[in-house]
């Protein structure tokens, strides 16, 4: 068998990306299928010239998500060479019912009966040889995780292969699984271990008064691994290996004799840029690290499963909980989670959601604007700020989710039994996520960042200035501060604010600081104290809450909505509603603090 | 025979499945996953805040919202006691 394309096809949770990591190893591509935002990959068969297309898990080539749309229109426009049809020994009768219907493919067809170990040792027991025959194609028994077997599968694919004559089945679903039920009868039966396992651990993460301290529980442990210090102190410390390579990058241009513009635009424009996504990377990491443990453990599902409810009211499904609540930390990584979203109108509502779940880089605009202007009470107006970005978020999908047409398929999913995640494929998820991040994400954040580092050095003649006031950037913020009139702050200060938080949300304070000529925070609040009032203040956070999250969260967004045009137009939109919530609140304080 | 909405099956009961009250994608889909006419379903298990629950079909467990599940016809292995479509909960 030379130059062949074979194809990987199996349900979810089958373990067949357990198995298409042992069959090519490092020797994989990835990428999206065309039109949708799935992820595509394929990779070359250990010291075989064949290629491996893994195509996403479907129950089923007739109804579809997405992703199920995806293995349909493979198979049939670029039909493979051969169907490797690996199958989850733990639950046949319904993996088989995908086989019948590849089986009618005309293409031929080799099957994985996985997680055999697991059907033994739940105390099962399936005949392959009266399987295959029965089948009409070869049946191998393996063990994608223990590697068993694969040696025998690998000789199978290498060897001859024919047609499949399908048992002949009629075309309803009742009658293919009557097929399978002659199939399975005397050849295969379950053990029943197995489920105690499961069904054990599940009364207590899904038990009617633990599962949901117990899921708050695992989302605090997420969220202060990832936000709080071991992803601070990690964060850090790349900030800080970024800073020393930027002082030498600096002596090294100096030493070479570059001039002083070059320097500044290497070292303060492009390596700032490329930095800045670099300090992302850690608590990148650690986040892909839990979805990938939470995912592949079952434990993701069964979360789903219990926050529901909650979230049925805005569209979404239980499964949008944990990218929505990483929101709260850090926009960027909290929309790379919405990867675990199979439906795909579900994962663009989700992403259009996350940006009002206040991230942690606006606190400290909050934290200012509070001392400065409400004193004494700090806690309730952070705290209000919270609930009502929320709130207004969920306002906000009202209205702008009918831009996305597509329909979901009804929720329904599969809780897969627990399983141990395996060292190998943990590391090969987050080694694939980071690369994904630096490559895509990192290419427009670098981008962005250096095009505004040259606006706030270049004024509109094109020369170079240190004065933010008469750059590109503060001219814009001229430009723009008229608009922020209505809302009670028209100064051209908080607009070029406003635009440097584009940059990074703590920006804004920083910008403030030198924009109103104060170093530290009491000063700073005194200078705003002159600058803005009560009203007016409050109007300032409203639309810091609500308006365009920072560069790196657009780039993540412009990936998972799959394009400039939307991702600029989510963006558009929700400056303008932050617009006019700002100035609903603005004019309604206004009734209780007039001017 | 009666027939009872899936939603409406006494928690670890166990009913045959009749048919389904309308055609839809999600009918389609069920059926592809097993819930056929003349299957074993079982409800296993209720989420915390009362739906949507687990049912157990073809040796996998599927999370079905109630009314979804409600457009699923049964008929209960074994009539409970109680009776009738309560809705209560029984180990």
């Amino acid at each position: 068998m030379q130059n062949q394309m074979i194809g990987l096809v199996g349900n979810p949770n089958c373990g067949k990306s357990t198995l298409f990591n042992r069959l090519t190893g490092a020797r994989q591509v990835t990428g999206n299928w065309p039109g949708v935002t799935v992820e595509r990959k394929e990779g070359q068969v250990r010291g075989k010239p064949w290629t491996l297309v893994d195509l996403p898990g479907t129950y089923s080539l007739e109804s579809y998500s997405p992703e199920e749309g995806v293995t349909r229109d493979f198979l049939q426009k670029t039909p493979p060479n051969l169907i490797l049809n690996i199958v989850d020994a733990t639950a046949l009768e319904r993996n088989l019912y995908l086989t019948l219907q590849l089986l009618e493919k005309e293409i031929p067809v080799i099957v994985a009966l996985n997680l055999c170990d697991q059907l033994r040792q739940s105390g099962g027991g399936a005949d392959c040889e009266a399987l295959s025959q029965r089948l009409g194609v070869p049946v191998i028994p393996i063990s994608a995780r223990s590697g068993e077997n694969v040696d025998r599968l690998l000789r199978e694919l290498e060897g001859e292969h024919r047609r499949p004559h399908p048992p002949k089945a009629g075309k309803t679903q009742q009658d293919r699984y009557a097929v399978i039920q002659r199939i399975l009868d005397g050849a295969y039966h379950t053990g029943g271990l197995r489920e105690d396992r499961t069904q054990k651990l599940d009364d207590l993460l899904t038990g009617k008064y633990l599962a949901i301290p117990i899921f708050l529980l695992v989302m605090l442990l997420m969220f202060s691994l990832i936000f709080g210090y071991p992803g601070a102190k990690m964060k850090e410390l790349a900030e800080q290996g970024v800073q020393a390579v930027s002082v030498w990058l600096g002596a090294l241009l100096e030493g070479a004799g570059a001039s002083w513009w070059a320097k500044e635009l290497v070292v303060d424009g492009i390596w700032a840029g490329v930095g800045g996504m670099l300090c992302f990377l850690p608590q990148m990491a650690l986040l892909f690290l839990f979805l990938s443990l939470l995912e592949d453990s079952g434990y993701m599902a069964r979360s789903a499963f219990v926050m529901d409810r909650l979230l049925r009211k805005a569209g979404l499904s239980g499964k949008a909980f944990i990218p929505l609540l990483m929101g709260f930390g850090c926009t960027t990584p909290a929309v790379m989670a919405t990867r675990t979203l199979e439906r795909e109108r579900e994962r663009k509502l989700t992403v259009l959601l996350i940006p009002f779940f206040s991230c942690g880089a606006k606190l400290p605009v909050y934290i200012l604007f509070a001392a400065a202007f409400f004193p004494k009470n700090q806690g309730a107006l952070i705290f209000g700020l919270y609930l009502f970005g929320v709130l207004a978020g969920l306002v906000w999908i009202r209205l702008a989710g009918g831009a996305y047409k597509e329909e979901d398929p009804p929720f329904l999913m599969e809780l897969p039994p627990y399983r141990l995640p395996t060292l190998s494929g943990t590391l090969r998820h987050l080694w694939d996520k980071c690369r994904g991040f630096v490559a895509k994400a990192g290419t427009v954040i670098v981008l962005l960042s250096a095009l505004i580092w040259l606006m706030q050095h270049l004024t509109f003649s094109l020369a170079w200035t240190n004065q933010t006031s008469i750059s590109m950037f503060g001219t814009i913020g001229g430009w723009l501060a008229p608009l922020f009139a209505p809302l009670g702050f028209g100064n051209w200060q908080a607009a070029v604010s406003l635009l440097a938080g584009i940059v990074a949300k703590e920006a804004v304070v920083s910008s403030m600081a030198s924009l109103y000529a104060y170093q530290n925070a009491a000063g700073l609040g005194a200078a705003l104290q002159g600058a803005f009032t009560q009203a007016s203040a409050l109007s300032f956070l409203v639309f810091v809450l609500l308006y365009m999250p920072c560069v790196a969260a657009f780039a993540t967004i412009r990936r998972e909505l799959g394009g400039w045009k939307p991702a600029a137009l989510a963006m558009a939109g929700q400056t303008a509603f932050a617009w006019a919530a700002a100035f609903a609140v603005y004019r309604a304080a206004l009734l209780f603090w007039p001017v | 025979m009666k027939e009872w909405p899936l939603d409406q099956l006494p928690l670890g009961e166990e009913a045959v499945v009749l048919r389904m009250e309308e055609e839809s994608r999600l009918s389609l889909r069920l059926r592809e996953l097993g819930i056929t006419e003349g299957a074993h379903i079982r409800r296993k298990r209720q989420a915390p805040l009362g739906d949507p629950s687990v049912y157990m079909v073809r040796g996998s467990a599927l999370a079905i919202r109630s009314a979804d599940a409600a457009h699923i016809l049964v008929r209960p292995m074994h009539i409970p006691v109680s009776g009738g479509f309560s809705g209560q909960s029984r180990k």
